[in-house]
């Protein structure tokens, strides 16, 4: 008798896990730490970017997911469930912040280990379908969208649901995996008609509930968190040169399909 | 002679070039207090370091003012005397919103900087910890750089409640901020200019000037500016254009127009309620602005740090500053809500 409701309550209490956010550990984290990325940070800087920010983002997601279904839930998660939540957009944030930075620490590495990496034919296949011949193309392209930008925020390359790829820009904490929250427009000063009819698209899709299967293969930060400490107030322009030399292409290449 | 004619040129071309620059750009604005301590290398005691206040004024004020007179010259623009009628000269015109976005930029850092003086007692700067975030926010009446004014801190008291009240709205809006952006305490007037134009109005004002009757508090976000009524209708606008386009092109090919129902309970759209929202079209003054862009904080107090930041702000606010800037207040002897 007593031994039944002992199992019982033992497997009530297996299936309702308390768990808090942390940092995740990144491949060479540690040596990251005590060199820092080579080409890219400082020792300081890095601890800066990567373990003080996502130690910042994550711990305030615990406290905000606290006691919530988002407790055992990865980043990932939180972020789409909250994305169309009026009411959850400071648990969005962090979410989608942990998420992105994470995105995009698990690409960097050291300078001359990233040389030697390259993007895959299907990679460059893809690019060259969207209209930049060769690496450098869309080098210039992609950086200068985060370089022209105003204020935070991310860009990435994505790949939409035909398998075509397309640069995607996200202000402050947008996420590029819905259209509702990718936050690509701002409408602060003249508003012009490209910009308008963007804006009517993503109502459009809105109303009729479109479904967004994009997905982020390349993710790079322009936060000031990310530079400040190395590069300075200044210093984005800088930064955006030095962090490219420094994407393992293996990691890019990796999130695609594999033929 | 070969000699003098090459002299002659160098002495000649920085004059020519200068005197072209001194018409058609703008140099950064001298804020007194940040010159004096920047001479000596000081800190900005209680707030900045001195390579933080360095960074942000004077480096990025420079690259700012930099971009922008390239921009100027480039789509052949004549700048005006000040930065607000640059501001207000671009800020509906979309292929000058680079040109829009340095100006605004450049005027809330400035408006942000020149309301600030050092703190009685010095902070020392640190990188906090995660601590931060557990640390329990102070409840008890603010005593410390409160306004001086009693006039003031009557209007104070009568729009927020209390000064305590206004510190806290205040800094927890800047601290709502994730991206850049700017917190400001505003005087609102209590009708919009479209309405000042109308006739009607002359019942209630006989000057025609709007009345302020309250202090507010509002949030901009990366380029945005406090008084951006000139930029309201855009979209109303763009989609009147977009609605006739297609019903010429619809007659053009003799297809039936066709008319969406109105029912009853039509709510309208996002751009006419931004069109007919008087709010948007009423001339704010701002006052105070506090700056709470990651890069004010990053340097001096790391990551966790925004929530000492903004204390420390508090405490740097020069409220003489911010009461010069008021405008006369107007009690309604009776209010129409």
């Amino acid at each position: 008798m007593f031994s039944r409701i002992t199992s019982a309550s033992i497997r009530s209490i297996v299936r309702c896990q308390r768990s808090v956010h942390t940092v995740p550990q990144l491949k060479n984290q540690d040596v990251f730490l005590k060199n820092g990325i080579e080409g890219l940070y400082t020792p300081k800087g890095f601890e800066a970017s990567w373990l003080q920010y996502q130690k910042y983002l994550t711990m305030n997601l615990t406290l905000l997911t606290n006691g919530t279904e988002g407790e055992s839930r990865p980043p990932y998660q939180i972020l789409l469930n909250t994305a169309r939540q009026t009411l959850g957009q400071h648990t969005f944030h962090f979410a989608s912040q942990a998420h992105n930075n994470h995105l995009m620490f698990e690409q960097l590495t050291n300078a001359s280990e990233a040389q030697q990496s390259q993007p895959s034919r299907y990679l460059l296949g893809r690019l060259a379908d969207a209209g930049y011949n060769n690496i450098e193309e869309f080098r210039d392209a992609f950086l200068s969208v985060a370089e022209l930008s105003i204020g935070q925020g991310w860009v990435f390359l994505v790949e939409d649901a035909d398998k075509s790829v397309r640069i995607l820009r996200c202000n402050n904490d947008g996420t590029p995996y819905y259209y509702g929250k990718n936050q690509s427009l701002d409408l602060n000063g003249g508003v012009n008609e490209g910009n308008f009819e963007q804006l009517n698209l993503i109502k459009e899709a809105g109303t009729s509930n479109k479904r967004d299967f994009t997905l982020p293969i390349l993710g790079i930060s322009f936060w000031d968190t990310s530079y400040i400490n190395d590069y300075g107030v200044n210093g984005k322009k800088e930064y955006l040169q030095s962090v490219w030399k420094c994407i393992d292409w293996n990691v890019v290449n990796g999130r695609l399909l594999q033929l | 002679m070969l000699k003098s004619h090459i002299c002659n040129r160098v002495l000649r071309a920085p004059t020519a070039f200068r005197a072209v620059r001194a018409v058609s750009s703008y140099t950064l604005p001298n804020i007194h207090l940040l010159e004096e301590l920047n001479v000596n290398k000081q800190d900005f005691k209680g707030l900045f370091s001195h390579s933080t206040y360095n960074q942000l004024w004077f480096q990025r004020g420079e690259k700012l003012i930099e971009e922008l007179n390239e921009l100027l010259i480039e789509n052949q623009v004549n700048p005006p005397n000040n930065l607000n009628e640059l501001i207000s000269l671009t800020i509906n015109k979309p292929q000058l919103q680079k040109i829009y976005s340095n100006s605004s930029l450049l005027f809330n850092l400035q408006f942000f900087l020149e309301g600030l003086k050092e703190a009685n007692e010095t902070y020392e700067f640190q990188q906090l910890n995660e601590g931060e975030i557990f640390r329990n926010p102070d409840i008890t009446e603010v005593s410390s750089n409160i306004p001086q004014n009693e006039a003031f801190k009557d209007w104070l008291s009568a729009s927020f409640g209390s000064i305590t009240e206004f510190k806290n709205l205040l800094l927890n809006s800047a601290k709502a901020i994730k991206g850049d952006g700017t917190t400001w305490l505003v005087a609102q007037p209590n009708v919009s200019e479209s309405s000042l134009k109308s006739n009607f109005t002359g019942l209630f004002n006989e000057s025609n000037e709007p009345k302020y009757t309250k202090l507010s508090v509002m949030n901009t976000y990366n380029a945005g500016v406090v008084d951006d009524s000139i930029r309201s209708g855009q979209l109303f606008k763009l989609q009147q254009q977009k609605k006739a386009k297609l019903v010429m092109e619809q007659e053009k090919e003799g297809t039936q127009v066709k008319q969406t129902p109105e029912t009853e309970n039509y709510l309208g759209t996002v751009e006419e309620a931004e069109f007919t929202h008087s709010f948007s079209d009423k001339k704010i003054i701002p006052l105070l602005a506090v700056d709470a862009s990651l890069r004010n904080y990053l340097l001096d107090y790391g990551v966790f740090g925004k929530q000492q930041y903004l204390e420390n702000v508090w405490n740097c606010v020069n409220w003489s500053v911010v009461e010069q800037r008021l405008p006369p207040r107007f009690i309604a002897n009776f209010t129409i809500e």
